[in-house]
């Protein structure tokens, strides 16, 4: 399953490629992301909690920096995790882009492409992109937070 | 599904210490209707099971001091939709506790579990909100700051998002209360069902309409079905139709709000603007019947 | 978690331990040999399980057997009394009301329990009440007749319409 989703965070392109591309900086604005630790170069284990209508899913796994270009600033990322308990497990790749918008705004594009395996493919997709958005909305507010100079 | 362990509590007290022993991993079971179903398809994996079935006092039906009535959690759906008093008094709930599933299912059922459950495609949660109705929420003696407390919530504020409602840790349903219909008032509840008789609604709509002596619309509610993350409350139709002539015009003028008011999600029942225009002609028929049966 | 329960079924009292999951449909089945009650969906939607709890329409392919501890549990089974078939079953044989027979004994506890409440349905009220039963033969004409002469035939009139060759109601 593919999802597009774009925000707006204000700061610089380079100031907010830092800040994204410094997993376990940026782990706080994730929406139920939990006890990232570095597993090795460029790749990090943790878990990450979400629910969707009756489902609660607690998903542990890891997440790897595939391939990075600060200069375009776009970013590949994979996750791969599973929920045992359930019995089903997700692959993501992540591609994401940031697009300077003016000195102090860029623009996030963020593409996930899923594959949902077990029991998890049993989720309906239209709540699933809903939520889906909801999280990066709500990654983007934090990561506005984070980025907005203190004071 | 995952093995688990089950508790029968005999009593309120009893169902309200296992909540607090076992917290997040405990789940409340009534008819079982769809607890067990989402526990079969692992959606939920509860550690432990209370079930509420031998709890006294919970099963029954009764009217109120107003003149409403009032439902305990335990009574089936099937009880709603064949007590007498409820068709004498609210009969736009029977004929919503009617359309839900079968009647096996009905007879499965419980009207707390059905709150509790907090799926927006069901059929009794538009016709209750449009009807002002009530969750009775109860809580052990030291819960929340409060003594062995009852929070009544409307059931329009129960529900928060996707089968997510506002029963608080620790809380049970313990009954639902619905003030009587407004004098003068005529009610509807309409359910589009293009494919099977026992599916979920494409789309649902409750309408309470009141007309003052002129004839006019002195109150309008019309709660929508199916077509959202909750059940969603159409405040703008509302808004037009009140103090205004119940005609075609005025009617049809307040449905037309209705499209934008819905947030439905696209399934095999249809896409999302087929439903937001299935909802506006549902709103439309709502509103009309119930007009019609309002006596001015 | 294994419990001990205790369930009357068709009058007859069984002490079992089970584990917490087990679904009524499966103690029926497996623990009592009660083969008669068939899973059909187990999601509750298709009837081929039901069976009575305490009198009420139960899907048991989505109960649980220890959450009904201490029930009457009514299975097709105990509908024959003293060799004489239920006036609904025997007039499933009589009006041919069933082909492949799966949905069969939710059929005809369907039909019994509506007559329970209604001993006189009109035909619409057999519609309605039977809609929650599926039939994958689609044999439905037969199965509304069947039930239409079962109100005509009367539950006090038992069955006495000659043939008694009606095991095949709850195989």
């Amino acid at each position: 399953m593919k999802l597009e989703n774009r925000c707006l965070v204000p700061a610089d392109r380079a100031t907010t490629w830092d800040l994204v591309l410094d997993l376990p900086k940026v782990a706080p604005c994730v929406p139920g992301l939990a006890g990232l630790a570095p597993d090795g170069e460029n790749r990090f284990t943790g878990t990450l909690q979400a629910q969707a209508g009756p489902l609660r899913v607690n998903l542990s796994g890891s997440v790897r920096i595939v391939a990075q270009d600060a200069e375009k600033g776009e970013a590949q990322f994979l996750l791969e995790a599973s929920d045992r308990r359930i019995g089903g497990a997700v692959r993501t790749n992540i591609d994401l882009r940031l697009i300077p918008k003016s000195e102090d705004l860029t623009e996030l594009v963020i593409v996930t492409d899923t594959a949902f395996m077990g029991h998890l493919g049993a989720l309906g997709q239209p709540i699933i992109r809903r939520k889906a958005a909801a999280a990066v909305e709500e990654f983007a507010r934090n990561l506005a937070g984070a980025l907005r100079p203190a004071g | 599904m995952i093995d688990f362990q089950l508790h029968l509590p005999n009593s309120l007290e009893d169902a309200f210490a296992l909540l607090e022993q076992y917290g997040d991993d405990a789940r409340l079971l009534s008819g079982g209707t769809a607890l067990i179903l989402q526990m079969k398809q692992r959606f939920a994996q509860p550690g432990h099971v209370i079930g509420l079935r031998r709890l006294p006092g919970l099963g029954d039906i009764g009217e109120t001091a107003d003149g409403g009535v009032r439902i305990g959690a335990l009574c089936s759906q099937r009880r709603v939709e064949t007590s007498p008093l409820v068709a004498g008094r609210l009969p736009l709930v029977a004929q919503a506790y009617r359309q839900v599933a079968t009647p096996r299912i009905r007879s499965m059922a419980t009207v707390g579990g059905g709150l509790a459950h907090g799926d927006p495609n069901q059929d009794p949660p538009p016709a209750l909100i449009a009807l002002g109705a009530a969750a009775i929420l109860s809580s052990a003696p030291d819960g929340n700051g409060n003594n062995g407390g009852q929070r009544i919530l409307p059931v329009e504020e129960l529900f928060l998002d996707y089968f997510d409602t506002d029963v608080r840790p620790g809380e049970i349903i313990t009954g639902l209360v619905i003030p009587p219909a407004p004098a003068g008032s005529g009610a509807a509840y309409l359910k589009f069902l293009p494919r099977t008789a026992d599916d979920y609604a494409t789309v649902s709509a409750a309408a309470v309409i009141t007309r003052d002596a002129d004839g006019h619309c002195r109150e309008a509610r019309l709660v929508l079905g199916s077509v959202g993350l909750t059940p969603i409350r159409a405040t703008a139709a509302e808004d037009l139709l009140r103090g205004q002539p119940l005609t075609d015009a005025t009617i049809r003028a307040a449905a037309a709000t209705v499209p934008a008011a819905v947030d439905p999600l696209e399934d095999h029942r249809g896409s999302v603007d087929y439903k937001r225009e299935m909802a506006q002609v549902f709103a439309r028929r709502a509103i009309e019947q119930a007009a019609g049966s309002a006596a001015g | 978690m294994a419990q001990r329960i205790s369930l009357s079924v068709n009058g007859v009292s069984h002490e079992r331990e089970t584990p917490a999951r087990r679904l009524l449909v499966d103690f029926l089945r497996y623990d009592l040999g009660l083969t008669g009650t068939k899973e059909g969906c187990s999601v509750g939607v298709c009837g081929a399980c039901t069976v009575l709890v305490d009198g009420e329409m139960t899907a048991s392919c989505i109960t649980l057997a220890a959450a009904v501890d201490g029930s009457e549990i009514t299975t097709i089974e105990g509908l024959a009394q003293d060799g004489r078939l239920h006036p609904v079953q025997q007039a499933f044989i009589d009006y041919g009301g069933f082909q492949c027979g799966i949905c069969t004994p939710g059929q005809v506890m369907a039909a019994k329990a509506l007559l329970e409440v209604n001993p006189h349905p009109t035909e619409a009220e057999i519609r309605d009440w039977m809609m929650g039963n599926l039939c994958r033969c689609t044999g439905y004409y037969k199965i509304l007749e069947s039930v239409v002469k079962a109100v005509g035939a009367g539950l006090d009139s038992g069955s006495d319409s000659g043939s008694d060759s009606g095991a095949g109601a709850s195989q």
